[in-house]
């Protein structure tokens, strides 16, 4: 499980900075075509720019899948538990953003 | 314990229209050394691939005793040593050799001297040389029953090819190696037997001269 969960956040991490930019431009994206950014908005731009920056690996740096290979794991395995984990992180951050929103409005009135 | 046999068998395999490998049929033994050699575009890293799981041909039959494998890295039965350089970048060196090595060889591979001196690098400090040790090494080194390494000779000095062939020596003890280089008097050193692929299937090799039959060699100096 230990060993599963580094190999997981090993690969993520070759991922963040394509992540975090393909995640701006397609919320840049939906919020210049829907014109107002929601829930629904922001979780597409979300899963997008995750497939986009996998994709983005995918042809720059595929060498490094032997490296997964050999520790025993699929791909498809480490790409499918990346994404689990970056879904999760997002959807944690978006609670904790959204009730720091609430609780300030409360407060402030 | 009994050693495990890996067995290769009835590989197919064809880029548009032209058949790369088509009578293939090899075994390997934990305990011994197979070296592979063949000319340039014979089908070596094709193989390796194979047996490894990375490519899919048109047909193969890979099993370890008896029992079919689809996948050879997917239940960590065989490791590889692809031509390219394959560490990640960006995550340090004892991060990575953590997670292949297999913890019975810690302490030995903890040992070398290249991996202590550049365990808290990342690929990217490392040169040429050093990266490919290490990530021979880590290949060496893993729990795999069996071990691909493809021109593991290929990217390092003499000096370095002479340490590892005692490494790659002690490691068929407890493994079966199927190696391939185009530095064929380094296989020769370490092998315990040879089979060539010539025109797509494999044939044995039972001295330098069927190097010279089977054309690989032009002549014996």
């Amino acid at each position: 499980m230990k060993r599963t969960a580094i190999l997981t956040f090993q690969y993520y991490r070759m991922l963040l900075l394509y992540n975090i930019a393909f995640t701006i431009v397609w919320i840049a994206f939906a919020l210049y075509g829907f014109g107002e950014l929601n829930t629904v908005v922001l979780f597409w731009a979300k899963v997008s720019g995750f497939v986009s920056a996998a994709f983005i690996q995918h042809y720059s740096a595929k060498e490094s899948y032997f490296y997964f290979r050999n520790a025993g794991y699929r791909m498809r395995r480490v790409i499918m538990l990346a994404f689990l984990a970056d879904a999760l992180g997002f959807i944690i951050i978006f609670l904790l953003f959204t009730f720091i929103i609430h609780a300030a409005t409360h407060f402030i009135g | 314990m009994q050693p495990r046999t890996l067995l290769v068998d009835s590989v197919e395999l064809a880029f548009d229209n032209r058949k790369i490998l088509q009578d293939v049929a090899l075994q390997c033994s934990q305990g011994e050394i197979m070296g592979l050699l063949g000319r340039n575009g014979s089908g070596k890293s094709s193989l390796l691939k194979i047996i490894f799981g990375s490519l899919k041909p048109a047909y193969r039959y890979v099993s370890i005793d008896g029992k079919y494998i689809y996948n050879g890295y997917a239940d960590g039965s065989i490791a590889y040593l692809p031509q390219h350089n394959y560490l990640p970048h960006g995550i340090r060196i004892s991060s990575l050799a953590r997670m292949l090595i297999d913890p019975i060889f810690w302490d030995e591979f903890a040992e070398q001297p290249v991996f202590q001196n550049h365990q808290h690098k990342t690929v990217g400090e490392l040169s040429g040389g050093e990266l490919r040790m290490l990530e021979t090494l880590m290949v060496v080194y893993n729990k795999a029953d069996f071990i691909l390494l493809d021109e593991p000779f290929t990217h390092i000095s003499p000096v370095q090819t002479e340490f590892f062939k005692p490494i790659i020596k002690a490691c068929s003890q407890r493994k079966g190696i199927i190696i391939t280089d185009h530095q064929y008097y380094n296989v020769l050193d370490v092998a315990d037997r040879l089979i060539i692929l010539e025109n797509g299937c494999t044939k044995p090799v039972n001295g330098v001269d069927d190097l010279v039959t089977y054309r690989y060699l032009s002549g014996i100096k």
